[in-house]
């Protein structure tokens, strides 16, 4: 009892297993480099799933510069917080989504957060957001830090879709992160090629794929001007939703 | 009521500590509440007893006494070492309850008195801790 007395215990660490406990998937969609697609490709994967599965839980683990809301066209300054026994996820109007992102509280605000600030948001977030969704797809920010580092550490569920565009930095990035993952023994669902203009661009991809064993599910195309459609996320399935099918098979068969 | 989430929070926390050191009663609960994240304390203090209640009914496991106890906000410049206590009380309501959800959004709405950074640690008085004896 004495040793008890001494300790002082963080009881979010103790409830955010259960939380995510409830999801049969929790897909993280990752890139250590920025400007791959990732947001654009969270949004329509959880669409893609919710059409095509069931209802889908999205979450923007960019905590210092969340963007996801802009790619779904919420006007954030608009949206307000629900609660109940805890703090409800956002239904998307129309949608078979429950969204969660921290610029609910920050709104069009950049947040200047060192490490432990960052850990803490994840765990407040993860302890008192309230689920309802059977797969959860989270849009994890660049590099491979805290946010990754720390909602990781919660679930043995997680799997991971690695983001990558042809050019070669993208690719160096991608082939980092594959083999940091597979050293550690992560289950890798697959990547995903973005903004590919021409054939050998699927080539570079390959490429890549064969050299660390894992497989390009897709390659979705590059559209002019794409920014013009962030917002108008009906538009942006409809022109690469079809691709995304291979993904969604992948994970709802797992 | 998002206190209702942390307070279950602290009864996972309970029924954790009882299990990893076979007790099924504890004399103290002592829950720390950090002045930033403003928790009501009669919200949170009815849902512990409601969740310790069916911890008891469920687990076999009690908690004789809760104590909460209070600890201010203190904050220290990460650029120029300045330390002040937090007052929220000039903020807004709606800002105020950002901050109530995460109190880390703080950098938003206050910056250090002396030098305007944003880049200030929070020492003391975040958010919640337990301590069972």
């Amino acid at each position: 009892m004495s040793s008890l007395a001494k300790e002082h215990e963080d009881p979010r660490l103790s409830i955010i297993p259960r939380r995510l406990s409830r999801f049969k998937q929790v897909v993280i969609v990752l890139s250590p480099k920025g400007g791959v697609g990732k947001t654009t490709v969270s949004v329509l994967l959880a669409l893609a799933i919710s059409k095509w599965y069931g209802k889908t839980a999205l979450l923007d683990l960019d905590v210092t510069n969340p963007t996801t809301h802009i790619v779904l066209g919420l006007n954030i300054e608009e949206v307000g917080i629900e609660e109940d026994k805890g703090i409800l996820p956002m239904k998307i109007p129309g949608e078979n989504i429950e969204f969660m992102t921290i610029a609910f509280f920050t709104k069009n605000k950049l947040l200047p957060l060192r490490g432990i600030d960052i850990v803490n948001i994840v765990r407040e977030l993860l302890s008192v957001t309230r689920w309802d969704s059977d797969i959860l797809v989270v849009d994890s920010p660049p590099g491979f830090s805290d946010e990754i580092l720390e909602f990781s550490k919660f679930t043995r569920k997680a799997k991971y879709l690695i983001i990558s565009t042809p050019d070669p930095l993208a690719i160096s990035s991608a082939q980092r992160v594959v083999e940091l993952l597979q050293s550690e023994k992560q289950f890798i669902i697959g990547i995903v090629g973005n903004m590919c203009r021409e054939d050998r661009d699927l080539m570079y991809l390959q490429k890549l794929s064969s050299f660390i064993g894992i497989e390009v599910l897709t390659c979705l195309p590059w559209v002019n001007e794409i920014h013009k459609h962030y917002g108008n996320y009906s538009y942006l399935f409809n022109l690469f939703g079809g691709n995304l099918l291979p993904i969604v098979n992948r994970i709802v068969s797992e | 009521m998002h206190e209702w989430a942390l307070a279950e929070a602290i009864v996972e926390t309970v029924k954790k500590k009882a299990s990893e050191n076979n007790i099924n009663r504890f004399s103290v609960l002592k829950i720390k509440l950090g002045v930033l994240q403003q928790i009501d304390r009669d919200i949170l203090l009815f849902a512990l007893e409601e969740l310790l209640k069916l911890l008891k009914d469920e687990y076999g496991v009690s908690v004789e006494n809760i104590v909460l106890d209070e600890e201010k906000a203190v904050a220290k410049c990460m650029r120029c070492g300045y330390k002040w206590e937090i007052d929220l009380q000039p903020l807004s309501e709606e800002y105020r309850e950002y901050i109530h959800f995460i109190p880390e959004t703080v950098r938003i709405y206050i910056t250090c008195p002396k030098c305007s950074s944003r880049d200030f640690e929070i020492v003391s008085g975040r958010g919640l801790y337990v301590e069972l004896s």
